[in-house]
């Protein structure tokens, strides 16, 4: 965070996003800040509405509307606002600077239109080549994701999940974008289907140098690929740091308690340790911490102050009002 | 492809039996004397008992309709009209063209403006244009199309004398009664088309085309239409299938000499071999406008397709 | 520690919400009942009877002492609308009542115990869509006769198949849920199992269809008694007086305009309150 603007491939600043429907404003995103240098793999880690899919939304400018809206914050990517460009630069930049992958491989597809023809589309697009040499490369990437070239002309239903998820990546890649985001791209598949499409995206970033925001509620997948992870909460970040940092060191009692969930299979248990208390209502938040009800550590200033984000070792930060004692 | 073509084909044959019986013994439940009726109260009953000699009507129920049947397979006859013995099938043969024409032509017209305005209120959602649209269908969809036949009979030939109450000699003669079976349908394919666009546009795969950069145009066009528009088509199909039953009114106000104005003038004087004729014919068009969408939609949606391929292969 | 009272509306307070927020559908519901006033009080209405004749004043266009003008035989046409909403209203709503009845047992006795009963059933259905409505009501009252009641049988019966393929696809769809194994093993007979556990699930979906099928009803009807086969004058059937006015119509357009205007009128109302309806059952339908 101490890097100048302009080596940061990716900064977002004080983001804040709302979703406005008949009944209520559910506020999504409030106030989160982050930044990313080229190639590395970024971890969100956070519960389900805790604003990671909003967040990389709001990144590709794919905010539902007319219910979404960015109420304030910048997102730069490789210096370029990304909000104040028009609609055909942000058209180029999709596909071909910055990709993104969805969570659920069964319904990303388009369902009467054969495999390669998705892949290649995005290719033809970009890259403005022949129909032909689109349809090479897509088998290229068809082959680059381990599904045989042959069956680029068969339809999504013909695959399992986990094929289906390859293809998505191979859409997602085709085109050699900067940046990638996965959003949760392994939850609905098996385990072992989940080993190996982790296995080759972590082998397709070494190989293309693409720089990865893996958004995901599972702290071993994070463990496997990510090189810094942001604990994310009622839609702004709680805890920033290294890989170390996070597993070794957690600070923030929000991410000391989702460790602390974690069954130890070493140990024999009665019962597990979930975190006491619930998520607050995203239309209702507290003025003060979003955490403070099921915090055990409180003070009088947690539930009226929202604290802000502290830098403590490096680039290891927290935001709690409690810590700067304890440090 | 022909395997799921033969099975809908024979699935149809039970259908048209089906009907076939129920229309045959629906008609001789009447409580009237059909022969009675046709002839009049003055004919003499010599006449009359004559008669239902001729026409098998003392016949055993089931010996009459081995006979019917047996008359339909072998020789395509459908028995012959009791008011002037003319055989069912010629009678048929004249005037189902004629229907034809008039419900194909009204279809066409329903899906040319019913589809792009569909599209435009999905696309467009919540703007002036899409609730005028929807109110406006909701209008159209409560208009008896016999009463908008009728007021524009009144507009264009009554008062300004421009088009032609009644026949089908020419194009100038189809127009009026064309626009009054179309308009229902338009509304319905319009907010059939609007509520299908609406939820495809919100499936995951358009969210993924958007990912890729593509335009707007390209997306709605090639992305969300052709998935949208299969139900459409079979939509289509059923409007064309309803009008070839529902012409009745529309022929009987235009005296356009259809399968539907027969088919009236009959029920009302229970001319039974003509309204049996009539109601099998038109029950079995509409089972084979069902097959042909059905196997169209095949066409379009490559899972259905896929899945008899598949089957096939495991064999 | 703040604690937020969650308020908790009952399922029929959330839908009564959804439906009140939905202008369209209470226009239509405003309709709906407007007419049915008139139906029920119609004596007290119409100034004069519907088979009133004033053979002195007749083809009169609208003015101060008959309301819409006079017909042919010098009936005044405004009371033989408002009498005409009895009849309509009273044909729509017993034969979808009909239908209802006879197609939700037929879709019960298919959807829940399925087999045999169940094919020949659906292939019985099958062969009454393979007829179009309008024509499997022209077959009926062509055998039974015109007159009301053959009319409620004959747009009755032909609506049977779209209520019992309605009520079948929805017990199929909650017939194998946990629950309902649960019930059946543990206590009840089929038939509590059906009014405790299914009905109530399944009156959504037959609800929606039964205003959709009431407007076709209605147009059905005005379209029999139109083609002569259904209501029998004097009595005053919408579709029954276009068909009597076209004779005249040349001269005198009031006699077509009217009838129809009421049509339109009670079905839009109809469509509008029945688009409300299934909006405010299932939020995820709406287009």
């Amino acid at each position: 965070m101490n890097n100048s603007v302009n080596e940061k491939q990716l900064i977002i600043e004080d983001l804040k996003i709302d979703y406005k429907t008949d009944d209520q404003t559910v506020h999504a995103v409030t106030g989160l800040s982050i930044s990313m240098e080229k190639g590395e793999c970024l971890g969100l880690v956070g519960e389900t509405g805790a604003g990671k899919t909003t967040t990389a939304l709001a990144i590709l400018r794919l905010l539902p509307k007319p219910q979404g809206r960015i109420l304030s914050g910048s997102i730069i990517f490789n210096g370029i606002d990304l909000q104040a460009i028009g609609d055909a630069a942000m058209r180029e930049i999709r596909g071909k600077c910055i990709s993104m992958i969805f969570q659920d491989p069964m319904t990303s597809l388009n369902p009467i239109l054969p495999v390669g023809e998705q892949i290649s589309e995005v290719i033809r697009l970009h890259e403005k080549c022949s129909k032909k040499k689109a349809m090479e490369k897509a088998v290229q990437m068809m082959e680059m994701v381990g599904i045989p070239g042959d069956r680029s002309d068969e339809y999504p239903h013909q695959f399992s999940g986990g094929m289906k998820q390859r293809i998505v990546i191979a859409i997602a890649l085709a085109c050699s974008p900067e940046l990638l985001i996965a959003d949760e791209p392994t939850t609905a598949l098996d385990v072992t289907i989940q080993a190996q499409i982790l296995e080759m995206m972590r082998n397709l970033k070494r190989d293309m140098g693409t720089s990865t925001i893996l958004i995901t509620h599972d702290l071993g997948v994070v463990a496997e690929m990510c090189d810094h992870v942001a604990i994310v909460y009622a839609g702004c970040i709680m805890e920033y740091g290294t890989l170390a940092d996070i597993y070794k060191n957690p600070l923030h009692p929000y991410t000391i308690g989702l460790f602390g969930s974690i069954p130890d299979l070493n140990s024999d248990v009665n019962r597990l340790k979930p975190i006491p208390g619930m998520v607050p209502d995203p239309a209702k938040l507290p003025p003060g911490c979003p955490f403070e009800n099921r915090c055990d550590r409180k003070k009088e200033i947690c539930k009226n102050v929202k604290p802000e984000l502290k830098t403590i070792d490096g680039i290891h930060s927290v935001r709690c009002h409690c810590l700067e004692e304890n440090v | 492809m022909t395997r799921y073509i033969l099975k809908r084909l024979l699935m149809l044959i039970p259908v048209i039996i089906g009907v076939v019986f129920i229309v045959f013994t629906i008609e001789r439940l009447s409580p009237n004397d059909p022969i009675r009726s046709v002839l009049g109260d003055m004919a003499s009953q010599e006449e009359v008992d004559a008669m239902r000699n001729e026409m098998g009507l003392n016949d055993p129920f089931f010996v009459q309709f081995f006979n019917y049947a047996k008359g339909i397979v072998t020789k395509f006859d459908f028995g012959v009209s009791y008011v002037d013995r003319q055989p069912v099938v010629e009678m048929i043969k004249n005037r189902f063209p004629i229907t034809l024409e008039l419900a194909i032509f009204s279809t066409i017209l329903a899906g040319l403006l019913g589809i792009p305005l569909g599209i435009i209120s999905a696309v467009k959602q919540y703007s002036l244009l899409d609730n005028v649209c929807s109110v406006l269908a909701l209008v159209f969809l409560a208009i008896p199309e016999f009463w908008l036949a009728l007021m524009l009979i009144i507009v264009f030939s009554l008062h300004l004398k421009v088009l032609p109450a009644s026949g089908w000699y020419g194009i100038r003669y189809m127009i009026l009664p064309i626009i009054a079976t179309g308009t229902g349908c338009v509304a319905g394919i319009m907010r059939t088309t609007r509520s299908n666009m609406l939820e495809v546009i919100r499936q995951d795969y358009i969210r993924t085309a958007r990912a890729k950069g593509l335009k707007e145009n390209v997306i709605i066009y090639k992305h969300a239409l052709r998935n949208a528009l299969i139900p459409v088509i079979t939509l289509m199909g059923l409007q064309f299938g309803k009008e070839l039953g529902g012409v009745f009114v529309i022929e009987t106000i235009f005296a356009i000499p259809g399968i539907g104005k027969m088919l009236v003038d009959a029920c009302s004087i229970k001319n039974i071999p003509v309204v049996q004729g009539g109601v099998i014919f038109i029950a079995v068009a509409f089972g084979i406008v069902n097959l042909i969408v059905d196997i169209v939609y095949g066409y379009i949606d490559p899972r259905i397709f896929a899945s008899y391929k598949r089957k096939a292969k495991k064999r | 520690m703040n604690e937020e009272k969650i308020k908790h509306k009952g399922p029929f307070a959330e839908f009564w919400h959804r439906l009140k927020k939905n202008k369209l559908s209470l226009v239509g519901l405003g309709i709906l009942v407007f007419f049915i006033i008139i139906a029920i009080f119609a004596d007290r209405i119409a100034p004069y009877g519907y088979a009133e004749q004033h053979l002195d004043k007749t083809f009169l266009l609208p003015c101060k002492e008959f309301l819409l003008g006079t017909d042919n035989l010098g009936r005044d046409i405004f009371s033989r609308i408002v009498y005409g909403s009895r009849v309509s209203l009273k044909i729509g709503f017993i034969s979808i009542l009909l239908a209802i009845t006879a197609g939700g047992v037929l879709g019960c006795i298919s959807g829940f115990y399925g087999g045999v009963a169940e094919t020949i059933i659906m292939r019985i259905m099958d062969m009454m869509m393979a007829i179009p409505n309008v024509l499997m009501a022209i077959v009926i009252a062509s055998v039974l006769g015109t007159g009301v009641s053959n009319l409620i049988i004959a747009i009755g019966i032909s609506s049977i198949p779209s209520f019992a393929r309605i009520v079948r696809a929805s017990i199929l769809s909650i017939r194998d849920l946990e629950y309902v194994e649960a019930a059946r093993l543990s206590c009840c007979s089929d038939f509590r199992i059906i009014s405790k556990h299914i009905l109530p699930n399944i009156m959504a979906p037959v609800i929606v269809q039964a205003t959709l099928s009431l407007g076709l009803a209605i147009l059905s009807a005005s379209g029999l008694s139109f083609l002569g086969l259904g209501v029998q004058a004097p009595i005053p059937e919408w579709g029954a007086m276009l068909a009597a006015g076209r004779s005249y119509m040349s001269s005198y357009w009031h006699l077509v305009v009217f009838p129809g205007c009421a049509i339109v009128l009670v079905v839009l109302g109809v469509n509008m309150f029945g688009d409300g309806l299934r909006d405010a059952l299932d939020p995820r339908m709406k287009g």
